[in-house]
């Protein structure tokens, strides 16, 4: 287990922030923390450090961009818990 | 003009041809539009219906199929339909009605959250507020739904949006938004290396097909890979329709109910290729047993797949056609590999000795499901489309139909939605008219959507159904039977319904068939005459599907039908435990 910061830009939809917390679920990650602002009108920039496996985090960081509400996510940071 | 009607003809300029749906109260400006359109609106009579019927059709066109809903019951009938397809890829858009802008987030009238609702399973879904919007968002759903890996995607559309003018100028010419079409991934030349010298120096290999293979066009790949390094091939549920079963090396489904030799040949492989699939439980059982003391090169198009539920060696992202064909080429500059010969002919030893046996265990005095199967097979032409319900039929269909033509067997895998099958023949057959469209059914399936028989009667798209008759749902009764100590709960059917008088009902020849003779001067006939029939067939609710790997077991765990492991012409040599 260890906690991961990602970057993400994302339209501003509330399905698009939906559609995010859902996969958190999906991948059973848990999210420690989020911050969210409006970049423009139609993207919203997504700052959150997330709790869980490795492998589920990289499974996260794909599948988000599988989804077009998303249209950039960066990994961050790390640290061991 | 109004937004729905630039919509509707940009729809048809995208070549929309069919939309399944049933109209309502925040859906009727849609119809409106679509009453001056060519594009064919078909109403079904349920909204699930319609989104099966939709996923059959896109499969046999391999383009999305298009459905609509009215807001609140209408659009939340249509979930179950959207999660099948997203569970099997298939490409959907689904057009629903929604309450008045004003009226929005006040519980009104038929009012429901259905992006909300669908979210967790589509490719997108989003409400339109801004009619200026309105085609802009119709094409990047269409393009969403069939980039990449296919799946389902919604647009929720206000009433009024619908109907507010527009300018007609700005909307027409326009393409998606470069998200919604995003280029499919391309291994590097090393992954590309390291695949081939896994390949060059294994001996035992099998390739395993999904459903990838089938939107992907990639059969001709497939085979002419297997042909080149001597390895059978197996597949997934719904990659069965992408391997015609008369191919030498074909040796048919793996998995829980697999073909012993379809097991056998993933059981004893030094690699496994596996293409187009997400390995579920289904299939493969425990991903640890299944990683164990074999390489495995896995080829998706859509990366999340790659190590979701199988660490493989090589991870290959991107459309299989592509990358088969990258694979192949690359294969030439190796020395090819040894694949073993005797064990491959072993495996055909083995499915012929299966069959062998499962032919002696004939009851004459009834019908045996698997036998009924192959005398379906017998009298269809090659090109003959099959779908199946869910339950006990559906894995006789994995078991013992043999697809001899690519794309011509549909059937709900990853959700395994009963009631799938009759809608999804209807959709089929709207999508092949000139094709012979057969539903393979169960009792308990066949009355979760029977009304479909209302369409086929009424649009005169004749559909064959043949239902596997066992009063009882079967595949349940066969859990209780084996791991709930035969405590036999609510899985027994009724007598009282009369199928033969049900499909009449609805304008639909009925026969009871009661013997193998009764059932192919059916077919016969309908297929001759080329027209509807649903042929009741009773069968014994104590046949059970054989063989069966118990949930959560390794695929060598499986247990066979009884007697079949004294059967002397098995060659114990291959089936290793």
């Amino acid at each position: 287990m260890a906690k991961y910061q990602l970057q993400l830009l994302l339209s501003n939809k509330p399905e698009a922030l939906g559609k995010l917390i859902l996969l958190i679920k999906q991948a059973r990650l848990n999210l420690m923390e989020a911050n969210i602002k409006r970049q423009t009108d139609e993207i919203i920039k997504a700052q959150l450090l997330i709790e869980g496996r490795e492998e589920k985090v990289n499974w996260l960081i794909t599948k988000l961009m599988f989804f077009p509400y998303f249209k950039r996510v960066e990994y961050v940071s790390s640290e061991a818990t | 003009m109004k937004a729905i009607n630039l919509l509707v003809k940009k729809m048809e300029e995208m070549g929309v041809d069919v939309i399944f749906g049933i109209p309502g109260g925040s859906n009727l400006p849609l119809y409106d539009a679509l009453y001056d359109s060519d594009i064919n609106s078909i109403l079904m009579r349920h909204e699930q219906q319609a989104a099966h019927a939709a996923d059959g059709y896109a499969r046999v066109k391999k383009k999305p199929g298009i459905v609509t809903a009215t807001s609140g019951p209408g659009a939340t009938n249509l979930i179950t339909g959207l999660v099948n397809a997203a569970m099997d890829s298939v490409p959907i858009v689904a057009l629903t009605g929604q309450v008045i802008r004003p009226f929005m987030g006040t519980d009104a009238f038929q009012e429901a959250d259905i992006v909300g609702l669908v979210l967790p399973h589509v490719k997108y879904a989003t409400t339109v507020t801004d009619s200026m919007r309105l085609v802009k968002e119709f094409v990047n759903a269409y393009h969403c739904a069939i980039s990449g890996r296919p799946g389902p995607t919604l647009l929720d559309i206000p009433r009024d949006v619908m109907q507010e003018d527009i300018s007609e100028d700005n909307n027409i010419e326009i393409g998606p938004d470069e998200e919604f079409r995003r280029k499919a991934g391309k291994p590097s030349e090393s992954e590309l290396e390291l695949a081939a010298s896994l390949i060059s120096s294994a001996h035992r290999i099998t390739i395993l097909v999904g459903g990838g293979v089938h939107f992907s066009g990639a059969t001709n790949e497939v085979l002419r890979l297997a042909e080149i390094i001597g390895a059978p091939i197996v597949t997934t549920m719904p990659g069965k329709t992408c391997i015609p079963q008369d191919h030498p090396l074909a040796m048919g489904v793996v998995g829980m109910h697999g073909r012993l030799e379809a097991d056998m040949a993933i059981i004893n492989s030094d690699l496994v290729i596996c293409v187009g699939t997400r390995l579920s439980d289904r299939a493969i059982g425990p991903p640890t047993e299944f990683q164990k003391n074999r390489k495995i090169i896995h080829i998706d198009i859509d990366a999340s797949e790659l190590g979701k539920n199988v660490s493989p060696t090589v991870k290959l992202n991107g459309d299989a056609k592509e990358i088969l064909q990258n694979l192949i080429s690359k294969l030439s500059t190796y020395k090819l590999p040894k694949n073993d010969a005797e064990w491959v002919e072993k495996l055909r030893e083995l499915r012929r000795a299966y069959e062998e046996y499962i032919m002696s265990q004939a009851d004459e005095s009834r019908i045996n499901s698997w036998k009924l199967i192959k005398l379906i097979r017998e009298e269809l032409p090659r090109s003959a489309i099959v779908t199946t319900g869910v339950g006990q039929h559906q894995m006789w269909a994995q078991l013992f139909f043999e697809v001899l033509e690519p794309g011509t067997f549909i059937t709900s895998a990853g959700l395994g939605t009963m009631g799938f099958g009759l809608p999804a023949a209807f959709g089929a057959k709207v999508a092949a008219p000139d094709r012979l469209v057969v539903n393979i059914d169960g009792d308990g399936s066949f009355q979760m959507t029977c009304q479909t028989l209302s369409n086929i009667a009424e649009y005169n798209y004749p559909v064959i159904t043949v239902i596997f008759d066992n009063r009882a749902l079967g595949m349940v009764r066969q859990w209780q039977d084996l791991f709930y100590m035969k405590r036999f709960k609510d899985v027994d059917l009724t007598e009282i319904t009369n199928f033969v008088k049900l499909s009449e009902a609805f304008g639909v020849e009925g026969v009871l068939a009661q013997s193998y003779d009764e059932v192919r001067k059916a077919l016969r006939r309908a297929i001759r005459n080329d027209y509807a029939i649903v042929i009741d067939v009773p069968i014994d609710k104590n046949e059970k599907v054989f063989p069966m790997v118990p949930p959560g077991k390794w695929l060598a765990e499986f247990i066979g039908p009884p007697g079949f492991e004294a059967h002397g012409k098995i060659s114990a040599s291959v089936i290793t435990k």
